[in-house]
């Protein structure tokens, strides 16, 4: 069988981000390939979350945000100014750091994601849900309080909602910026594996400050070190043998 | 304080003041001129003619609480915080609703029992607004910024168009804060009533005790000092 030629779902050319007087990030240029986990590693401060929020436009929130550069997505620019911010972050399923809910119940949450859709009936509606609590392996332990809130979850138990939330709005792409920070030994493997079976599916994007998830999750890895693109390449080779002097000390431990 | 802080300042007093005149202008001169609805002079003998004149500010009152609500929201979801414009409206807002709510029960008695200027339905009108709007769009403004920028940011991660993050999300949570300053406001406003009122019990009596009564200049100095601490104090406090 012929490997189909994959399609990159971002192309990201020369991009340069200032938060007011400070230069960010500086002068990316990589590709992220459906069908894999791209990881970016970094210690903190090192510009992750700020890189991924350019891709669904969050940045435009932050004061004195600035720009240069080119970001493709599935063929469209994201920056052009043509195109709504919010269409955009439609198309791209986000989880945070921290999970953040709503004050809705726990079926109101993830069926939000799928009601900004526009998917109204609720038949279709509760379809959604099922499914998406199912791929956020999640079912099992709230279909009998769907109607409760989401406080009675543990930590972990609120992230993979935030999973299936972003799920619900039947994304084209999915960010997760560090989803494990808050969570437990316990609950970090289960999200990993969330993150294996969905990488099929979704083009994913994994931001960690932890070296070993990302060597256990990603296909491919970037190495962001003050703002830089230090290297991006292989997960493999990236930890065996790291072409940067700066990569092999963050891998091994003595940076950052 | 750097120095545009204090050029903006500046502009809302001096804008502040001139507006201020205009509505002192407005009230003696122009609106008491005989025959102009909005002018004529309150005929007062009975209390229970205050009294329904009152009930009948209540409508107004709520379109203006509604409009000040409606405001805020604009200011704070739609400008930017770092522009001139809405530097200045913060500060207005920020001076207005700085006054103490005595001083506007002191200018109602000068106004209605010492016959300062003429106590006409326009100058409830005034008073009104002056007395709700500030204060409603502060206490406004104050809940919306107390949603948890989080909440707002996970909404528009899932697409989610800045009206759809007001009505689904800030707005529900800055409900309970912005019913709290509702109630703030009314209270002041039947405390100023409940002055009217007594006020209008004891216009005769007084009156005639007094017979034509020279308001002293203290009177005046004072009030312009608490003013100007008032001003002081939300300008300091920035
Ligand atoms: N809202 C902001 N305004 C100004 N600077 C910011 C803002 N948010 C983050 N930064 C700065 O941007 C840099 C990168 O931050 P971030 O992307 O959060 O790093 P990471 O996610 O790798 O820990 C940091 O130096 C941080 O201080
Ligand atoms: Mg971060």
């Amino acid at each position: 069988m012929k490997t189909q030629k994959k399609a990159p779902t971002l192309q990201i050319s020369g991009l340069n981000v200032w938060y007011g007087e400070n230069h960010i990030l500086k002068d990316l240029t990589f590709d992220v390939l459906p069908r894999q986990v791209t990881a970016f590693i970094g210690p903190s401060n090192s510009g992750k979350t700020a890189l991924v929020r350019c891709f669904n436009r969050l940045n435009d929130f932050t004061s004195n945000f600035k720009l240069t550069g080119e970001i493709i997505f599935n063929s469209k620019d994201i920056y052009s100014p043509k195109t709504k911010g919010s269409d955009i972050a439609k198309q791209i399923g986000m989880v945070f750091q921290h999970p953040i809910l709503f004050r809705k119940s726990i079926y109101e949450n993830v069926a939000y994601g799928a009601r900004l859709q526009s998917i109204r009936p609720s038949v279709e509606q509760y379809t959604i849900v099922e499914e998406c609590l199912k791929k956020a392996q999640l079912w099992h332990e709230v279909c009998d309080d769907l109607q409760s809130s989401p406080d009675i979850l543990s930590n972990g138990q609120k992230q993979r909602l935030c999973v299936a939330r972003a799920l619900a709005a039947d994304p084209e792409l999915l960010i997760f910026d560090e989803p494990c920070d808050q969570l437990d030994a316990t609950e970090t493997p289960k999200l990993e594996a969330i993150v294996l079976s969905l990488k099929r599916q979704y083009p994913i994007i994994f931001v960690t400050n932890k070296r070993r998830q990302a060597a256990r999750v990603s296909d491919v890895a970037g190495f962001l070190y003050c703002g830089e693109l230090v290297e991006f390449g292989q997960t493999e080779q990236i930890f065996t043998n790291p072409k940067d002097k700066r990569t092999e000390d963050y891998v091994t431990g003595r940076l950052g | 304080m750097n120095r545009s802080e204090l050029i903006i300042q500046i502009i809302a007093l001096a804008t502040l003041i001139i507006a201020c005149v205009l509505v002192w202008i407005l009230t003696t001169e122009v609106f008491h001129v005989e025959g102009d609805i909005l002018s004529v002079p309150m005929d007062l003998d009975s209390e229970s003619d205050l009294i329904d004149r009152l009930y009948r500010m209540i409508p107004l009152l709520c379109v203006a609480m509604l409009l000040s609500i409606a405001f805020a929201f604009y200011i704070e979801e739609w400008l930017s915080e770092t522009t001139w414009y809405y530097r200045i409206i913060n500060q207005h807002i920020s001076i207005l609703a700085n006054i103490p709510s005595l001083i506007y029960g002191i200018l109602v008695v000068c106004i209605f029992l010492f016959q300062v200027g003429k106590f006409s339905n326009f100058t409830l009108v005034l008073a009104i607004v002056f007395l709700v709007v500030p204060v409603t769009i502060q206490t406004t403004q104050s809940a919306i910024r107390g949603v948890d920028l989080s909440v707002r940011e996970a909404a528009y991660a899932l697409g989610a168009n800045r009206w759809q993050v007001i009505t689904d999300h800030v707005f529900p949570r800055a409900f309970p804060k912005i019913t709290g300053g509702v109630f703030t406001v009314i209270s002041r406003v039947l405390a100023i009533a409940v002055l009217l009122i007594i006020v209008c019990e004891l216009r005769t009596s007084i009156i005639q005790d007094v017979g034509s009564y020279e308001i002293s200049s203290n009177v005046f100095v004072l009030i312009s000092l608490a003013l100007l601490s008032c001003v002081l104090s939300s300008f300091l406090q920035k």
